[in-house]
């Protein structure tokens, strides 16, 4: 069976206005399986969230291949990465971004709302909400949550069309030990589902956690 | 939902960029206010030409006592010279081009004279003699006025031979003027509209990336992304559009009709009626390009 997720040879590099070339990623070699946690460490500006952004087909790489189940993303237009995107993997960026004039129910159901399946999934959205203690605010803004709840119904939005494949920037940045713990706790139960998950992460105890790690290095030459 | 959260990010777009768009209500209305005024110009024009080409005459002017040139040498027409252009405009080469005529005398010409410049000074020191006899002349293709002047022209006792529609020409050419600048004046103004309404997309599309990034995120295609930015360009162009309307309506009706109405009653204006015939015009036009201009301007956002 091929990997969920499989990176091969990928470099990114940026070019800035003077030429000089700051290279992120050399030669990344990575495959993800159901039931894996897979951590990319390394210390801030290594390249973390550029990795994770080629992994999800946001950003394509200098060099290398990047393939989900087996289908090489270099082959696709943009409309069919995201349309295939949707399906499978589920996304919670560094700042677990909510858009703010809707619910949280509705940031939930976001990704339902391109493929009408809004009524549909209504119940699931809310089963997740229940899931992680976020029923009573399902109607509140985000504005009013905690940042430790953003970032669940961030969470919860990436889950809504049951991906095989979750990938964090960043989970436990910017919260508490305990906020952070019960994130940790929630990402094992995900694996423990049979979920491939894939994080960037400076936290010890979630590298700790990780079934496989690749550390990037300082990264600028 | 989907309808709702389309609408909810046009709406958002509007209240974050308030005042790039009230440019664009602004530049789109004073454009759109231009086009509106130069097309109700043509109307006025098209108008004036149906209602008073039908009704230009030809005035074949007699010698009077005080007429000057070379026709007129023998002072006033006398009572033969008179018949004989009466003859020829009965006869068998005029007539067929002539609907009907009438003769006016020197007291008729005085009775309209003193009717036409009542109150006015000149009407005192003007006699019946000093007054052209004239035939006037309908004619059935108002066109074929040359037929005329050639053929009565040079008979004796013919002062000169006009034909009105030159005045008419004259008025209408100032007014086709005037409405090609109206139109010029508006080509400039929709340039800077649609170069703005495209300025603007671009910067609420900066303001709301990240936005833009969850929705791609989700697998949102990019006619879905889209969508919200061009309705917002299209709902401000739509804006400046009514106020346009609006203002061709209250032009008419308070200028056209009020003043210019009012004070000269000798010809019909452009109305109300045909101000709200210009208005979906102008709404149509408006919406057409923003909706273009916001599209280039989203997609090529989008792209980089």
């Amino acid at each position: 069976m091929a990997s969920l997720l499989e990176l091969r040879a990928v470099s990114v590099a940026f070019a800035d206005r003077s030429g000089t070339l700051t290279v992120l990623a050399d030669s990344l070699d990575l495959g993800l399986r159901t039931g894996r946690l897979h951590c990319v460490a390394g210390p801030l500006g290594s390249g973390k969230s550029s990795v994770l952004r080629v992994a999800a087909g946001l950003l394509r790489p200098t060099s290398g291949t990047v393939a989900w189940n087996g289908e090489d993303l270099a082959a696709l237009g943009e409309d069919a990465v995201a349309s295939r995107r949707a399906a499978h993997i589920g996304y919670v960026d560094q700042e677990a971004t909510l858009l703010g004039h809707l619910s949280v129910l509705e940031n939930v159901l976001l990704p339902a709302v391109p493929r009408r399946r809004g009524a549909e999934l209504q119940g699931r959205a809310h089963q997740l909400l229940a899931e992680f203690g976020l029923a009573e605010v399902a109607s509140a803004r985000p504005a009013e949550l905690s940042p430790g709840e953003r970032r669940h119904v961030a969470l919860a939005r990436a889950l809504l069309l049951e991906p095989p494949l979750l990938i964090l920037d960043e989970p436990t940045t910017g919260l508490d030990r305990a906020s952070a713990d019960a994130m940790i706790a929630v990402l094992g139960a995900q694996r423990a589902d049979g979920r491939a998950l894939l994080v960037a992460s400076a936290d010890q105890a979630l590298i700790d956690a990780a079934d496989v790690r690749s550390t990037l290095g300082g990264g600028i030459r | 939902m989907r309808l709702g959260l389309v609408l909810g990010e046009a709406a958002n777009g509007l209240r974050r960029n308030a005042s790039m768009v009230v440019s664009v209500v602004l530049v789109t209305f004073i454009s759109l206010t231009f086009v509106g005024v130069a097309v109700l110009m043509q109307m006025q024009i098209s108008q004036m030409k149906s209602v008073w080409y039908d009704k230009a005459q030809v005035a074949v002017y007699l010698c009077t006592d005080i007429s000057p040139g070379e026709s007129c040498a023998g002072g006033e027409a006398t009572q033969e010279q008179i018949d004989a252009v009466e003859a020829q405009l009965d006869s068998a080469v005029l007539s067929p081009f002539i609907d009907k005529w009438f003769f006016e005398s020197h007291e008729e010409a005085f009775k309209n004279f003193q009717k036409q410049f009542e109150g006015n000074p000149v009407t005192e020191y003007v006699t019946a003699d000093q007054l052209n006899q004239t035939f006037w002349v309908n004619l059935i293709d108002p066109s074929n006025a040359a037929v005329l002047s050639e053929s009565l022209g040079t008979m004796p006792g013919v002062e000169t031979v006009t034909d009105q529609r030159r005045y008419l020409d004259q008025i209408f050419s100032v007014l086709n003027a005037a409405s090609y600048t109206a139109i010029g004046i508006a080509a400039l103004m929709l340039i800077a509209a649609v170069l703005l309404i495209a300025t603007t997309i671009r910067l609420s599309a900066f303001s709301r990336r990240r936005e833009i990034g969850i929705m791609r995120l989700v697998g949102a295609s990019n006619r879905f992304i889209q969508t919200p930015f061009v309705l917002e360009g299209v709902f401000a162009a739509l804006l400046g559009s009514l106020l346009a309307g609006g203002a061709v309506v209250g032009i008419v009706h308070f200028f056209v009709q009020g003043y210019l109405g009012s004070a000269m009653q000798f010809t019909s204006f452009v109305d109300v009626k045909d101000a709200l015939v210009v208005v979906p015009i102008l709404l149509v036009v408006g919406a057409v390009l923003a909706a273009f201009s916001a599209n280039f301007a989203i997609s090529r956002y989008l792209k980089v």
